[in-house]
């Protein structure tokens, strides 16, 4: 094949221009430190990390709301614990008042037990970030209202089921309701109740204090419930975690660059640049008439 | 005595081809560098010698012509891979500034602000009676809308930029057909007068080559070296005529009419002016299309839920988003005006998420960021496709150019020797010249 000088100069200046091509690719690889900075440098790869970053995205959305849940059920468990707390003494009032031995002083005990019915009513009553936790959907509106002048209670519960998403399609419910925790509003009128007959002078009914025995206990097991259900958040906090771990080491693998292997491939093109270099100088110097003298 | 006339004569005629040798060689190393240029040689020949025992009659040489030394085969092979050079090389710049335009993977690209503007109404429905929540909802959603705006906005451009460059290409076009057919003229009239058309057929060549980089098309020359160019069955130039080309709208499609003796409508099939022509008419229509359904999915998908819901004032049947393409899309009116208008609550109960949690889920529609994901990667394929082929055409390009240069291209090295060959020709002939002189004055020293 006859090889003129043209041939050669343009193969030269080609191959210079691939070679340039490639560092500068190099370097772009480097400063961003991805190895994918538009879809068609792989649009299989990019596809696979637009995916894995949307995951990303939702798993770490899920992340926040299960941190979320977990803050509002441990102000619920709280809340449930001082109330349970103030039943107890509730009772050890009750046990006092019954004990026939005794000719107690039925007013004292009966403004003790009015201070007990307003704390009960205050932790019902209870927000967190501004919500009343017990009121099922209506969070703005409080489910007890006590007059202390007339002595009336009223109520406005809302039985509303509040979900959070926790995985894709996975909603878990984050709050309790009265009637599910407490039975509805009878423990409260039992109290009251109690109270009512103190003041009188009565010695509360029988009846009334085993209802109030009964609504004890079953308060104590749906308190149980509290805690299940923040192990079950507990549980899926890990496992998100975990997941996330997980998606992030499969992004960094398809999206990170390998620096140590850039800076080798870099030392190379330039190196390669370099003889390309000295080279032209001298393919282009010499012709025959360097020999024509 | 006449012999040594006739010596003279012969070496008078070497001195002759010896200059023609030396005038080609130094046409030669001039048009080293000119593009499309192609090597000449003088062919000599002897001249027809009567030879007898009484001596020679008639010896010498002669210049029997300067031809080219040219193979057609690649040079039609390079017309034809620099038609695909340049149709995929602007299909690659178009692709790759639409690319640019998505501008994914990315933390600002409407897949990660579709995913905050889901994420916000994850948020909303845990607070759903927060109002600071609210605004984080209507932020991401406007980011969100401006981002479809400002797509579709730079595509309607970047169409307007096409047009522009079509009218560019097109101009170029026609300068080419008209030079075209002014060399057609001087190649014919050269071609009459008996002489050689060498370097018109260069010239021609050359500009074949910027022609089919625009344009495909086809080509057959006359024996004077004239060329006859037709594209898509549309002849365009021949001989001396030479068409012209316009623009045309039909139906908002861009067409290209070459004005001739009629007005015929050019169809090509393939490089620049092609490749820009179907991104006006296909290519970008089709990508707005894209993003104005993308655009619509998500307003009818979000303003469905949206409307069942009730906001924090009690109304409900409210929208979210307003308008019916990536044009248009907005967070609507009403909500911008009235935080407490986005629906989060589906029985009215400030509490109650359901509707906030139900637009969340539309995170993961097929219809909004499946069909997203799917249509920036056909972006990508595209783009990655039309950059391999040009990069792979290119390649055969010079290889091509290469081959031709094999042929065609001057090699000073062979040059100068063959400046050398002429150099010694000239010397000997004078030299022989010189000789028969003094041989003639031997001769008429014997007279005196």
């Amino acid at each position: 094949m006859r090889v003129t000088e043209l041939t050669v100069i343009k193969n030269l200046i080609d191959n210079i221009n691939k070679t340039r091509e490639r560092v500068n690719e190099i370097q772009l690889k480097i400063a961003t430190g991805k190895n994918i900075n538009t879809i068609s440098d792989d649009p299989y790869v990019a596809n696979s990390v637009m995916n894995l970053k949307s995951l990303i995205s939702k798993n770490e959305q899920f992340q926040k709301n299960i941190d979320d849940a977990i803050d509002i059920l441990t102000a619920t468990s709280e809340a449930v614990d001082n109330f349970i707390s103030t039943l107890i003494d509730v009772k050890s009032l009750l046990v006092e008042v019954s004990n026939p031995a005794r000719e107690p002083d039925y007013q004292t005990y009966a403004s003790r037990l009015h201070e007990l019915f307003k704390q009960m009513i205050d932790i019902v009553n209870t927000k967190f970030k501004e919500k009343y936790i017990f009121n099922g959907t209506k969070t703005n509106v409080k489910p007890f209202q006590y007059s202390e002048r007339t002595g009336v209670l009223s109520s406005d519960l809302s039985d509303g089921v509040i979900k959070f998403e926790v995985n894709d399609g996975v909603y878990e419910k984050v709050n309790f309701t009265v009637n599910e925790l407490l039975g509805g509003r009878e423990i409260f009128d039992v109290v009251l109740q109690i109270k009512n007959s103190l003041e009188n002078g009565i010695r509360p009914d029988d009846s009334l204090v085993s209802r109030f025995n009964d609504l004890f206990d079953f308060i104590v097991s749906q308190a149980s419930n509290v805690g299940a259900l923040m192990n079950r958040f507990s549980i899926l906090q890990k496992q998100i975690e975990k997941q996330n771990v997980v998606l992030k080491g499969l992004l960094s693998i398809k999206q990170d660059t390998d620096m140590a292997q850039q800076a080798i491939n870099l030392q190379k093109e330039q190196i390669i640049l370099e003889s390309a270099y000295t080279l032209a100088g001298k393919i282009i110097q010499k012709t025959i008439v360097d020999y024509l003298r | 005595m006449s012999g040594l006339f006739g010596i003279i004569e012969s070496a008078k005629k070497a001195i002759n081809s010896s200059r023609v040798g030396m005038e080609v060689t130094s046409h030669n190393v001039s048009n080293v560098n000119t593009p499309g240029y192609t090597r000449q040689r003088v062919e000599l020949s002897s001249t027809d010698v009567l030879t007898s025992k009484n001596g020679m009659v008639n010896a010498g040489v002669r210049v029997s012509g300067i031809k080219q030394i040219r193979d057609e085969f690649i040079e039609s092979e390079i017309r034809r891979v620099a038609n695909l050079v340049g149709g995929y090389s602007v299909a690659r710049e178009i692709l790759g500034r639409i690319e640019a335009l998505v501008n994914e993977p990315s933390d600002v690209g409407i897949g990660q602000l579709l995913q905050n503007f889901f994420n916000a109404f994850d948020d909303l429905a845990k607070n759903p009676e927060d109002r600071a929540v609210r605004v984080t909802v209507v932020q991401t959603g406007r980011a969100l809308a401006q981002r479809f705006n400002d797509i579709f906005q730079s595509l309607l451009g970047m169409k307007k930029d096409v047009l522009y460059e079509i009218e560019a290409k097109l101009k170029n076009l026609n300068e080419i057909i008209t030079e075209l057919g002014k060399l057609n003229k001087s190649a014919i009239n050269l071609y009459n007068s008996g002489a050689e058309t060498n370097d018109v057929r260069d010239k021609i060549n050359q500009k074949l080559k910027e022609l089919s980089k625009l344009i495909d098309i086809v080509v057959s020359f006359d024996q004077s070296g004239a060329v006859k160019v037709s594209i898509g069955g549309v002849t365009v130039v021949d001989k001396d005529f030479s068409a012209s080309f316009k623009l045309k709208f039909v139906d908002g499609q861009a067409k290209i009419f070459a004005e001739g003796q009629t007005s015929e409508e050019v169809k090509p099939t393939f490089g620049e002016i092609f490749t820009l022509q179907n991104s006006f008419n296909e290519l970008i229509p089709e990508m707005v299309q894209k993003f104005d359904q993308l655009a619509l999915n998500l307003i009818n998908k979000v303003n469905e839920i949206h409307r069942i819901g009730y906001g924090l004032d009690g109304t409900t049947r409210n929208d979210f988003f307003a308008g019916t393409g990536a044009g248009s899309i907005q967070v609507s009116r009403g909500i911008l005006e009235n935080l407490n208008k986005i629906s989060a609550s589906i029985n009215g109960d400030a509490g109650n998420n359901e509707i906030a949690l139900g637009i969340a889920s539309l995170k993961n529609d097929d219809k909004i960021t499946g069909f997203y994901n799917s249509t920036v990667s056909d972006i990508g394929l595209r783009s990655r496709m039309s950059s391999d082929n040009e990069n792979l055409q290119q390649m055969i390009l010079n290889q091509l150019e290469a081959q031709r240069d094999a042929v065609s291209g001057v090699s000073i090295d062979e040059e100068m020797m063959n400046m050398i060959k002429f150099q010694k020709m000239f010397e000997a002939s004078a030299k022989l010249i010189q000789t028969v002189n003094e041989m003639i004055d031997a001769v008429l020293a014997i007279v005196r």
